[in-house]
């Protein structure tokens, strides 16, 4: 090939390469908010098609997709929050609105949201738990102050939806109910003759006995960073409301360090000693929260860490055997409280998103009776709105009702209190069950790890 | 000859430049210096803050021990990958049969993800998993181990995971290499009384050399970058025990701590370049020399 001929290929080459990247380029362009995932949802495309008069929520009748971002895992455990029938009714009603689910995937989740928030580009609905979301996601300051939006009228206990500075930043459908605790086979607990545990006493006797019998008293499915958690967040969070209710106040203004409060290593301490003195199976770094159906369901374990949604998830799984669950008896006098989690799944709107008005109209058409009543169809939960029914739960959902949620004797979970991100003190947690830190050693890296990320966070003392 | 200095080629190579400094070399160079801030989520400033980052780095248990399961990694599969591919190279250039099957039989992890390789071991390598219960049943029962739950030994499992993965791929190489060398060389070797092993060190070492060295390059840089094995595998734990960088990265800018992961991605950054230049100097000399 001659000199020349090779130049002019190689020109012609050029021109092709340069040509198909300008293409490319502006395909990319073109597609941004049709093929890419929920992510790119708020891009210029839907902008286009909202136009300015949707802030107005009346006046012209653009289509207008309404974004609702919350993670995989709130969507899959607060069901009703986002039932499906809802959505439909709503969209009938509002037929110039579409509702579109952003889903985030669960360790991304917090730092999406907040990303997001920070870059002035939010969905136009934020799905959080809601201590979570005044410490993480700063609500006053980013979030649309919704105290005197005609849903705030529907709403049974509106203390329950306050935020610390008075005002109400969500809705949320429910009253919190159900909680943590030790979740048991309950009909292997009657066939040998086990009562449910009163002390930690009585606890490693059922232990011991059920060990003698053959049966692995404690399954740890601690594979999973965030699974041990459970234990600790329900006994620390009684602990400090029944005998330092300023603990976690002190803890956060850095007045007393994690590894100066002995109950938190007695905790960690027996919760270690299960595991090594035989009552766990050994393979709890090999074993995963899914791992729980499976080993509950083949009798060859009594006892787990778990919620409400396990008992039921056990339940649906395994018709035949009945679970339930009490509370961790871990400390004095624990065992007659349910420790219950934060409000999850409330409802926020962003300050920046684009669509205020029509997220307005969402919030107000599911604060209605019908709208919480149709929720029900999902999972059942007690309602915070007036006038609508009553839930009808399942046999232990109702019993834990009854007898812990009604008569007031619950109590926060730790991870309510806390405004940094706790996974740091979950993996020393693992660090414990590999035998690399004593629970001692666990509190003291933690202190550590805590103090620097109040720090980065720009708290007060740190 | 004719200089090919015309305007055009200058011209042409601008998209490619383009893209290089925007993608590349901009992000790089704004890496260096959001390595030296504050940067964190949430917070509505960023503030200059030195080798704040580094200290935190090198002072932190934590990442220093991410540091060395890294490097420890990447020794291993350097090893590991090299020895395993250049001896199965060596077994599928004979004149077996089969060998051409044996050659795609070899290769074929490679081409298969890493997500999907953990997920097919993680119960392979469970201790009441196939592995152990092999051991077991061939009278090898000492051997069992907490394979990824044991933090003495973690790094080793991911690290022979790694190896049974990439080991075709390496293979490939060598394989070209040896195809390259001369019949003759063999069979002068062979007149001059040569024995197998003198020709190997003699003849087929010296010569493999180019595949060997981009072999090592290639293994050893993707040791230190190593973060899918673990990832899938472990995901950096039981605890700690399996951290490495790369997870550690991901982790912090997971997390917000986007400062101190852009550090730590500089920190390795910085490792690949001061290991990987001399040994390719290194290399590429004694390659000349041969």
């Amino acid at each position: 090939m001659g000199y020349r001929m090779k130049n002019r290929l190689i020109k012609a080459m050029g021109i092709f390469l340069a040509v198909a990247l300008m293409a490319v380029g502006c395909g990319q362009t073109g597609n941004v908010g049709t093929e890419q995932g929920g992510n790119e949802k708020n891009g210029e495309a839907e902008e286009e098609k909202s136009g300015e008069n949707s802030k107005e929520g009346g006046g012209k009748k653009d289509s207008v997709t309404l974004t609702v971002e919350a993670s995989q895992e709130i969507v899959n455990n607060i069901p009703y929050a986002f039932s499906e029938e809802n959505i439909e009714a709503f969209e009938k009603e509002y037929p110039e609105i579409k509702v579109e689910l952003v889903l985030n995937p669960d360790a991304q989740n917090t730092s999406i949201l907040q990303t997001k928030l920070a870059s002035g580009q939010p969905s136009d609905l934020i799905c959080y738990n809601k201590v979570s979301a005044e410490n993480e996601l700063e609500v006053a300051k980013n979030c649309v102050d919704l105290s005197v939006e005609p849903f705030v009228e529907n709403i049974a206990d509106k203390e329950i939806l306050t935020a610390p500075d008075g005002k109400i930043y969500g809705f949320a459908f429910e009253v919190k109910t159900g909680g943590m605790g030790v979740v048991y086979n309950r009909d292997l607990f009657e066939e040998k003759g086990l009562e449910v545990p009163k002390t930690y006493d009585e606890f490693l006797d059922i232990c011991e006995k059920l060990k003698g019998e053959g049966i692995t008293p404690f399954y740890g499915p601690f594979k999973d960073v965030w699974t041990f958690q459970m234990w600790t967040t329900s006994t620390w969070g009684y602990y400090a409301a029944k005998f330092e209710p300023d603990l976690w106040e002190r803890l956060n203004a850095n007045e007393i360090g994690w590894d100066e409060v002995p109950a938190f290593k007695e905790s960690l301490e027996k919760a270690y000693n299960l595991y090594k003195d035989g009552y766990m199976q050994s393979t709890v770094l090999s074993d995963d929260y899914n791992s729980i159906t499976a080993a509950m369901g083949s009798k060859e374990y009594a006892m787990t860490v778990g919620s409400n949604t396990t008992v039921r998830d056990l339940l649906n799984a395994h018709p035949d055997i009945k679970f339930d669950m009490f509370p961790y008896p871990v400390y004095e006098g624990e065992e007659e409280y349910l420790t219950i989690s934060q409000l999850d799944a409330e409802f926020f709107i962003p300050k920046d998103a684009k669509h205020i008005e029509e997220a307005k109209a969402f919030l107000n058409f599911m604060a209605k009776p019908e709208q919480c009543d149709r929720a029900q169809n999902a999972a059942s939960f007690v309602p915070n709105v007036k006038g609508a029914k009553e839930p009808e739960f399942d046999d232990f959902e109702g019993r834990l009702y009854e007898e812990y949620n009604k008569t007031g004797k619950t109590v926060l979970e730790m991870n309510a209190y806390m405004k940094v991100d706790l996974n740091d003190l979950w993996v020393y947690f693992q660090d414990m069950f590999a035998g690399v830190k004593t629970p001692e050693e666990v509190l003291i890296s933690w202190d550590a790890a805590f103090e620097e990320l109040m720090k980065a966070k720009g708290i007060e003392n740190f | 000859m004719r200089r090919t200095g015309h305007i055009y080629t200058y011209l042409l190579t601008i998209p490619a430049l383009l893209l290089f400094g925007i993608f590349f070399v901009g992000p790089s160079v704004y890496s260096i210096y959001y390595s030296l801030t504050d940067w964190v989520i949430g917070k509505d400033s960023v503030s200059f803050i030195g080798l704040e980052n580094y200290r935190t780095i090198f002072g932190s248990d934590e990442l220093t021990h991410a540091i060395y399961n890294t490097f420890l990694y990447a020794v291993i599969v350097v090893i590991g990958k090299n020895v395993n591919g250049l001896l199965l190279a060596l077994a599928v250039n004979t004149r077996m049969k089969l060998k051409g099957y044996f050659r795609v039989i070899f290769f074929l992890p490679c081409v298969i993800s890493t997500i999907i390789i953990g997920l097919v071991f993680v119960p392979v390598l469970h201790p009441n998993g196939i592995l152990n219960a092999f051991l077991g049943n061939i009278g090898l029962g000492f051997l069992q181990q907490g394979w990824l739950v044991d933090t003495k030994i973690v790094m080793f499992s991911i690290a022979g995971v790694s190896i049974w993965q990439w080991s075709g791929y390496h293979m490939v190489i060598y394989l070209a290499g040896l195809q390259g060398i001369p019949d003759s060389y063999y069979e002068a070797a062979k007149i001059d009384g040569a024995t197998a092993v003198q020709s190997f060190f003699g003849i087929t070492f010296p010569m493999l050399a180019p595949a060997f060295n981009i072999n090592m390059l290639l293994s050893l840089i993707g040791g230190l970058k190593v973060f899918s094995e673990p990832y899938a595998l472990t995901n950096g734990g039981p605890g700690n025990a399996s951290q490495v960088i790369a997870l550690e990265v991901f982790s912090k800018f997971g997390r917000g701590q986007w400062g101190l992961g852009t550090a730590l991605n500089v920190t390795l950054a910085i490792f690949i370049s001061a290991i990987s230049i001399p040994v390719l100097y290194f290399m590429r000399k004694r390659e000349v020399e041969e």
